[in-house]
C-alpha cells in the first residue's frame, strides 16, 4: 500500500518512514499540506497521515483541500496530533479526519489506526 | 346640685382615666420611638465601625496592591533585562539547538540504520533457521530421524555381516574345491601311472606277438590299439591335470582375495558404522546448536526491533522539545522584538550588558560536549 507522509519535520517524516517501510508498506513524503496535494493529485496515495502544525499550507488546510477534491476525498487520514490540541483535533473531526494519532506514538499504534481507518 | 356635684365628679373621673390613657399612649409611643433611635444609633455606630474596618481592610489592600505594583515594576524591569540578554544571545541559543538536535538526531538515525541492516539479517538468517527447523519438524524429530538412521545402519550392517558370512562360505567352498581338485590330480596320476603301466604291458605284448610270428598278428592289432588308447589317456590326464591345476592355483588366489577383501570390507564396516554413529551424534548436536541459535537469533531480533521501536519513540520527544523550543524561540524573538521597540537599541544594549555571566555559567556547566562549550564562550565575548 502506498501512504503520504506528511510533516515538516524532517525528522517526524523519517520516523514514520521507519515506521511503516518494514511492513512493506510505501512511504511517499511531503514537507507540507501544498507539497502534498500536489502529489496526491499527480498519484493518489491508499492513505494519509498527516501533521497539523505547518508552514505554506497546514494540515488542517490540506485535509479540507482532498475532501473538496472528488479524487481524493475518500482518501482515508490520519491526523498526528500533540497534546494541547483538542479544539484542533474536534475542527479535524468536523473537516473529515479518520484518525487520530498523539506524538510520541508507537510503530504498532500507528499500523493499528492505519489498518482501522484504512484497512491495510 | 347633689347630681350636678355627682355629674362633675363623674366627667372628672372620666376625664382623669381618659386623660391617664392618653398619656399612658404618648408615653409608649415616646418610648418606642426612643428605643427606635437607640437602635438607629447602635446601626450607625455599627456600620461606622464596619465602615472603619472596610475603610482599614482597603488601606492595607491598598498597600499590598501598592507592594505588588513595585513587584511587578521589578519584575519587568528584570524581564526587560532578560529579554535584553536572551535578545543578545538568540543567535547563539539556535546555533545550540541546531546543533545538539542534528548531532543527536544524526547519530541516533545512525545506530537505527545500522541495527535496521542487522535486524535484516538476523531476519533473513531467522528465516532460514525457521525454515530449516520446520523441515525438520516435517520430516520429524531429530531423534526420530537419528532412530530412523541409526535402524538403516543396522540394517545395513546385519545385510554387510550376512554378506561377509556368504564371503566366508564362498573361501570354505573355494578351500574345499581345492581339496576335491587335488585329490583329483591325484586320481589322474593314478590313470597315467595305470596308463604309462598299461603302455609297458603293451610292449610286451607287442614283444611277445612277434616272437610267436604270424599266431600274433591278432595280439599285435590289439596291443597297437592299446597303445594309441595309453598315449591318449596319458595326455588327457596330463592336460587334465593342468588345467585342473590352474583352476586350483586360481581358486586358491581368489580365496586369498576374498579373505583379504572380507577382512577390509568388515573392518570398513565397522569404521562406518562407528562413523555414522559419530556423524548422528554430530546430527543431535546440530540440530540442538540450530535450536538454541534460532532461539537466540529470535531474542537478538526481539531486541534489536524493541531498540528501534525505543529510540523511535525517544526521537518524537526529542522533535516535540525541538518545536516547542522553536515556538518559545520565536515568542522570545517576538518580545525582544517589542522590548526593542519599547526601550530602543541602546536601552537593550543596557540591559543586555547586566550580568549575564550567571546565564553563561549555567549554559556552560549544561554543555555536554566541547563544541557547545566553545560556541557558549564565544557567544559570551
Amino acid at each position: 500500500m502506498t501512504i503520504m507522509n506528511v510533516d515538516d519535520s524532517s525528522t517526524m517524516r523519517r520516523i514514520v518512514t521507519m515506521s511503516l517501510a518494514p511492513s512493506g508498506h510505501q512511504v511517499v513524503e511531503a514537507e507540507n499540506g501544498a507539497d502534498a496535494l500536489a502529489k496526491l493529485k499527480a498519484s493518489p496515495a491508499d492513505a494519509v497521515v498527516l501533521d497539523i502544525n505547518m508552514p505554506v499550507m497546514n494540515g488542517l488546510e490540506l485535509l479540507k483541500a482532498m475532501r473538496a477534491d472528488p479524487a481524493l476525498k475518500r482518501i482515508p487520514v490520519v491526523m498526528l496530533t500533540t497534546q494541547g490540541e483538542e479544539e484542533t483535533r474536534n475542527e479535524a473531526i468536523g473537516l473529515g479526519a479518520n484518525g487520530f494519532l498523539a506524538k510520541p506514538f508507537q510503530k504498532e499504534e500507528l499500523l493499528a489506526v492505519l489498518k482501522k481507518v484504512a484497512g491495510i | 346640685m347633689p347630681l350636678v356635684i355627682i355629674a362633675i365628679a363623674a366627667a372628672l373621673g372620666i376625664g382623669f382615666w381618659l386623660g391617664r390613657l392618653s398619656f399612658g399612649r404618648a408615653v409608649s409611643s415616646l418610648t418606642a420611638e426612643l428605643s427606635a433611635l437607640e437602635g438607629r444609633a447602635r446601626l450607625r455606630d455599627e456600620e461606622a465601625k464596619a465602615a472603619g474596618s472596610r475603610a482599614e481592610a482597603s488601606e492595607a489592600r491598598l498597600a499590598e496592591l501598592r507592594l505588588s505594583l513595585d513587584g511587578v515594576e521589578t519584575g519587568l524591569r528584570e524581564l526587560a533585562a532578560l529579554h535584553g540578554q536572551l535578545y543578545a544571545r538568540a543567535p547563539l541559543h539556535d546555533r545550540l539547538l541546531d546543533l545538539v538536535a542534528k548531532k543527536s538526531e544524526a547519530a541516533a538515525f545512525a545506530l537505527m540504520d545500522e541495527v535496521s541492516a542487522i535486524s535484516s539479517r538476523l531476519s533473513a538468517t531467522l528465516a532460514e533457521a525457521n525454515g530449516f527447523q520446520r523441515k525438520l519438524e516435517a520430516d520429524g524429530s531429530v531423534g526420530e530421524i537419528v532412530a530412523d538412521a541409526r535402524a538403516a545402519a543396522g540394517g545395513e550392517m546385519k545385510s554387510a555381516e550376512e554378506l561377509l558370512k556368504s564371503s566366508k562360505e564362498i573361501v570354505a567352498a573355494t578351500r574345499r574345491m581345492r581339496e576335491l581338485v587335488e585329490g583329483s590330480m591325484g586320481m589322474l596320476k593314478d590313470i597315467e601311472d595305470v596308463s604309462e603301466r598299461s603302455r609297458l604291458i603293451a610292449f610286451n605284448l607287442a614283444v611277445e606277438a612277434a616272437r610267436i610270428g604270424r599266431h600274433g598278428l591278432g595280439i599285435k592289432v590289439i596291443v597297437n590299439e592299446l597303445s594309441h588308447i595309453n598315449d591318449k589317456i596319458i595326455d588327457f590326464s596330463k592336460t587334465a591335470a593342468a588345467r585342473l591345476a590352474e583352476n586350483r592355483d586360481l581358486g586358491v588366489r581368489i580365496a586369498d582375495e576374498v579373505e583379504r577383501g572380507i577382512a577390509d570390507v568388515a573392518a570398513r564396516i565397522h569404521e562406518g558404522s562407528a562413523a555414522s554413529e559419530r556423524a548422528l551424534e554430530r546430527l543431535i548436536a546440530g540440530a540442538e546448536g540450530m535450536g538454541r541459535l534460532v532461539s537466540s537469533l529470535s531474542s537478538s531480533f526481539a531486541e534489536a526491533r524493541d531498540g528501534v521501536d525505543a529510540m523511535l519513540v525517544s526521537l518524537q520527544f526529542q522533535d516535540i522539545t525541538r518545536q516547542q523550543l522553536e515556538t518559545v524561540r520565536w515568542s522570545l524573538a517576538e518580545a525582544a522584538e517589542r522590548q526593542r521597540a519599547a526601550l530602543g537599541d541602546e536601552g537593550l544594549r543596557r540591559a543586555a550588558g547586566e550580568a549575564p555571566e550567571e546565564f553563561k555559567r549555567m549554559l556552560y556547566a549544561k554543555a555536554k560536549v566541547q563544541d557547545e562549550k566553545a560556541l557558549i564562550m564565544e557567544g559570551a565575548r
